[in-house]
């Protein structure tokens, strides 16, 4: 199970301050708001762990098909790997660990998170209002389907799903946008 | 406080967050402030704040776990505002 995240930097700033009091403890374990505190780059860091709890989430979700949640702090990062603007991680969830990639591009960062790390997955950035119609070509060429019996449409518990005409299809995929910029994952 | 005046403040918290105006038309109990109102994950976090603001109450992570729907945070501030 996949899921991903996606954070323009400049929007999030207009958005939500983060300094605000208490934000940081809602969201974060203590050792992340220690390293947030101690950080250079705070508020990219803020972001960063914020889409990896995301991206987490949504993969855990779409795991149990459970109904939505709000508990950020329950999702622990832990950055493994850090290149330039690339970040290679992990999250933690009660038992679970998902395996997570970053990377800042534009001013914006892209996570995904993966529950089983030997997964191959697709993952494409595309502008925002042509996700649906590039996830759907995508995954059209990547299972040999014709594009236009594909659809997208969420289960009771908000989690989408492809369809071919009306059989529902269990290809595990995720989908973000903010701003001007999506991205979406799909596993091969 | 009653059921209807929380329910009114719930309604002038959300509002700078909503991203979907057609949402609080028509805001009841089972309005879902992701799902109708569109208010993004991250201000979900401001909602729950400034409730914590205009109640005096605090939210623990775990509360804050089930707050989904106006009906959920609703119920939430009633429980904390009898415990207070």
């Amino acid at each position: 199970m996949i899921g991903n995240d996606v954070v323009n930097l400049s929007l999030a700033k207009q958005e939500s301050n983060w300094q605000r009091p208490r934000f940081l403890q809602k969201i974060f374990t203590k050792r992340e708001q220690q390293q947030i505190n101690k950080s250079s780059e705070p508020e990219k860091l803020v972001w960063l762990f914020w889409s990896m709890k995301e991206a987490a989430y949504k993969a855990s979700q779409r795991l149990q098909n459970s109904s939505p949640t709000f508990n950020p702090s329950q999702f622990e990062c832990k950055i493994d790997v850090e290149k330039h603007n690339f970040f290679r991680g992990k999250v933690s969830y009660k038992n679970e660990t998902f395996f997570s990639t970053s990377l800042i591009i534009e001013n914006t960062i892209f996570s995904y998170c993966k529950k089983n790390n030997s997964v191959e997955i697709f993952h494409k950035i595309v502008e925002a209002e042509k996700l649906k119609s590039e996830i759907i070509k995508s995954f059209s060429r990547l299972k040999n389907l014709p594009e236009e019996n594909i659809s997208i449409q969420k289960n009771e518990n908000q989690i989408p799903y492809f369809f071919y005409e009306k059989e529902m299809l269990s290809n595990s995929f995720s989908l973000s946008h903010h701003g001007k910029f999506a991205a979406f994952i799909i596993a091969s | 406080m009653n059921e209807k005046e929380i329910i009114n403040s719930i309604k002038k918290i959300v509002k700078p967050y909503v991203q979907r105006e057609e949402g609080l038309q028509n805001f009841t109990e089972e309005t879902r402030f992701i799902n109708d109102l569109e208010i993004n994950s991250a201000n979900l976090v401001d909602v729950i704040l400034d409730v914590e603001d205009e109640f005096d109450i605090e939210i623990d992570n775990d509360s804050m776990e089930g707050m989904l729907s106006v009906g959920d945070a609703k119920q939430i501030i009633e429980k904390k505002l009898a415990e207070k």
